[in-house]
């Protein structure tokens, strides 16, 4: 007798799963490539000023004030190396500073812009690292302060 | 006896998905690489300021003044300390300094002519190497870089005449 074939031939449904494992990883490479995060890199303002330096002009009404802020290099306060003074006046520490320095800002004249007396940055050691000053200059955008200048030797 | 004639026929298609996927991988590959040469950014940890401003929309012409550091021979640094890109302690060997533009290493010198040059390309008086030049650059130094660096970049900056200058920083991590 002829045996009766059972209904086991199904259709395969299996799913491919490879194609989509591919495309998934593709879409993946590219949204991880081209994906732009919220940029963590920002920028400070450091003009130079345009009438000083190497080509200087001969400056007929100065400035005679200022407000000098010298970092002393100092190898035992890591990270920053330095010891911070504004004129000969020692201060403890970066918070210290800014309260000064947001007083003194407080009684700036700040009628004449030209005449606005600047806040100048003098690392007292080439040694002294950028993120010292970079602190500073942070200080002094926080309060308010737009005239700062660096503090360097005369050269050749 | 009647040999049956084989029907079985084979497929002789190629199956075109691994070939593609590969051709994928390195097209991403080779977008990906060829950027990287040719970047003005070097890998460098920037200090941080609360007040740095994002760099939105940076001028297509700034010259971008690289500080970074590494030691001879890829070495490790025995000063050097950083910790989750904050500095905890700088290096303070000159030769672990390098000022790059565009992956290459540039001293005082190259550095004023290569200033020197792109500063003629902006002048507020054209033809007139002695007036200002409106050109930016931007100093990108890693936080523990001596101000010895920062203060020749800034030197060769003012003998060319280039005064819009940028800091690079970036915000304090919480």
């Amino acid at each position: 007798m002829a045996r009766i074939k059972s209904k086991t031939e199904e259709a395969s449904m299996d799913i491919p799963m490879t194609p989509m494992i591919d495309v998934i990883f593709q879409l993946m490479i590219f949204f991880m490539c081209s994906i732009h995060f919220k940029s963590l890199e920002g920028k400070l303002y450091s003009y130079l000023p345009k009438d000083k330096g190497m080509n200087m002009t001969v400056v007929t009404d100065p400035i005679l004030d200022e407000v000098r802020i010298s970092l002393v290099y100092n190898e035992s306060k890591p990270p920053y190396l330095a010891e911070i003074k504004i004129g000969q006046q020692s201060i403890p520490d970066w918070d210290a500073l800014k309260k000064q320095l947001a007083t003194i800002w407080e009684g700036v004249d700040k009628t004449d812009v030209d005449r606005i007396i600047p806040f100048k940055i003098d690392p007292k050691s080439p040694k002294i690292p950028v993120q010292s000053i970079v602190k500073v200059l942070d200080i002094c955008n926080e309060i308010g302060v737009r005239k700062v200048e660096f503090a360097a030797k005369t050269t050749q | 006896m009647k040999i049956k004639k084989s029907t079985i026929t084979e497929n002789v298609g190629f199956n075109m998905t691994p070939m593609i996927d590969i051709v994928f991988q390195l097209i991403v590959f080779l977008m990906l690489a060829s950027d990287f040469t040719n970047t003005d950014i070097q890998r460098v940890w920037l200090p941080e300021a609360f007040s740095a401003v994002e760099d939105k929309s940076p001028d297509a012409t700034r010259l971008m003044v690289n500080v970074m550091h590494e030691a001879p021979f890829k070495q490790d640094c025995p000063q050097a300390k950083y910790d989750g890109g904050r500095l905890v302690f700088p290096c303070q060997i000159p030769e672990h300094w390098h000022i790059m533009i565009k992956g290459a290493t540039y001293d005082q010198e190259k550095l004023l002519q290569v200033l020197r040059v792109e500063g003629d390309l902006d002048r507020e008086r054209k033809n007139d190497p002695n007036s200002p030049s409106n050109r930016p650059i931007m100093i990108r130094a890693d936080a523990g870089a001596p101000f010895g660096i920062i203060e020749k970049i800034m030197e060769a900056a003012g003998r060319a005449l280039i005064w819009k200058i940028e800091i690079g920083a970036t915000n304090p991590q919480k």
